[in-house]
């Protein structure tokens, strides 16, 4: 009896060793396992437009449109792998590792990623396109870097319109106080400023001038590109649009040196009757911007 | 009551199309072509815009070398802003007697004057941008013009070795009808 009593023990202690070192073993064991770090895939690039379709650029005179591109990122060590994204945007007489310029580079350093999900992450850039950004073929080239800095890189390309576009800097172009039979002994200044992105020719029309008594023809005011007297400006205002194919008023940036607006000057002149009218007397000119 | 009324609407109208500083003024494209055949008409966009913090009231003239076949729309209401550019489509359409060629003229949008002369003479200076149109009216429209290499096709008529099968039937045919219908010779008596 004693020997059964004592066969048992034994086991019971055995069986309790045994198990109870396992859980010791097994409490006290640890895991290694090192993930090695897969690059980030991209899918299509879309260069959006202004208005958010897969369309043509539109830029607006004198002002400012914003573009976004946008690309969904995959990364199978998950989509908050992924830690940054740059864009680059420029004209087809650039690359994408020029520095910016206003006219045919622009660079995002800090695209937004949005919308992790899974292994995917949304990356989007916007970029701010100025009234001088060149039309023609522009290319967006987004990068993604993930956080080991393994990266990859994606293009799109769209088309930015042209844009003629002009700013006339006066209101108004006041000849001031003048005796009956005179003339502009030295002419007025008018200043153009181009607002688009193409070289624009002047298109210039006015109507005659209506006094307290009486009337000018508009024929009776003269312009041209140097500053001259009136008996030497070159051309005399019309009723009907006519083109001043010499005017050549280049792009911002192109013409000039970066940042500096392009302008031209535009003198007139006026000679007032000898006799039939009195008081004031004003018209409209207007100033139309064509390509050329 | 009704002066006030007159008085405030001239108000909104000065605002709405009289700028108080100079501002740009431009449409982009600033170029379009509308391929067309004779009968087709074809539809683009142009953008008007401007940097004006308030509204400008626009206008349009179309000159008259492709008047006859250019329409726009919207006509009437037309105005700008920074922010909200007045988009305006051009629609070029021919007629199926048109004669083939090419056709150029200008869409001109202008803006009011800017600006008031005040008690001098002198003029006030309105701005305006030019679109330059280009109808090339053809025997067939662009979209209709076949693109990429040309493919290869039977010839509708008999190939070389079906013709010379055919003759020598034909030829057969002949022979064995004059054959039938040859008068037989009946030897004098």
């Amino acid at each position: 009896m004693n020997k059964r009593i004592f066969l048992l023990a034994a086991v019971m202690l055995a069986a309790t060793l045994m198990f109870g070192f396992q859980t010791i073993l097994a409490d006290t064991a640890s895991g290694n396992v090192s993930i090695t770090n897969a690059a980030p895939t991209m899918g299509t690039v879309t260069l959006w437009n202004q208005n958010g379709a897969d369309a043509g650029i539109t830029l607006a005179a004198g002002s400012t449109v914003i573009v976004t591109a946008n690309v969904t990122v995959t990364d199978t060590n998950g989509g908050g792998n992924v830690a940054s994204a740059t864009g680059t945007l420029y004209h087809s007489t650039s690359t994408s590792g020029e520095s910016d310029d206003e006219n045919i580079h622009l660079t995002n350093s800090s695209c937004v990623l949005s919308g992790v999900s899974g292994n995917d992450v949304i990356a989007t850039c916007a970029f701010t396109m100025n009234y001088m950004a060149l039309n023609g073929t522009w290319t967006v080239n987004m990068t993604a870097t993930d956080l080991t800095g393994e990266s990859v890189s994606g293009t799109d390309t769209n088309t930015v319109n042209d844009l003629a576009a002009l700013d006339v800097t006066n209101t108004v172009i006041e000849f001031g106080s003048m005796a009956l039979g005179a003339n502009s002994s030295s002419p007025t200044t008018m200043i153009v400023r181009s607002q688009g992105n193409i070289q624009i020719d002047a298109i210039y029309s006015g109507t005659n001038y209506t006094c307290t008594s009486g009337t000018i023809p508009a024929t009776n005011t003269k312009y041209g590109l140097t500053s001259v007297a009136y008996d030497s400006l070159t051309t005399g205002l019309t009723e009907s649009p006519a083109t001043q194919t010499g005017f050549d008023l280049g792009v911002r940036g192109v013409a000039t040196a970066n940042g500096a607006d392009s302008e031209k000057n535009e003198y007139w002149g006026i000679l007032i009757p000898t006799s039939g009218v009195s008081g004031t007397c004003s018209n409209t000119l207007t100033v139309t911007a064509v390509a050329g | 009551m009704k002066s006030a009324i007159v008085i405030i609407t001239g108000i909104i109208l000065i605002l709405l199309s009289t700028p108080a500083h100079a501002v740009a003024f431009g449409a982009s494209p600033a170029t379009l072509t509308f391929d067309i055949g004779k009968g087709d008409s074809l539809e683009k966009t142009t953008t008007v815009s401007t940097n004006s913090p308030t509204y400008l009231g626009v206008t349009f003239s179309i000159s008259d070398e492709i008047k006859d076949f250019i329409t726009i729309s919207p006509t009437s209401g037309l105005k700008t802003k920074l922010n909200e550019p007045l988009e305006i489509t051009i629609k070029a359409k021919s007629s199926f007697f048109e004669e083939l060629g090419s056709h150029t003229g200008t869409i001109t949008f202008m803006t009011a004057p800017a600006g008031d002369t005040g008690s001098g003479t002198g003029s006030a200076i309105a701005n305006g941008v030019a679109v330059k149109i280009t109808i090339n009216v053809g025997s067939v429209a662009n979209s209709e013009k076949v693109t990429g290499e040309l493919l290869h096709t039977e010839p509708k008529g008999m190939n070389l070795s079906t013709a010379l099968v055919v003759m020598t039937i034909v030829l057969i045919a002949l022979a064995a009808l004059l054959f039938i219908t040859k008068p037989k010779c009946k030897a004098k008596k």
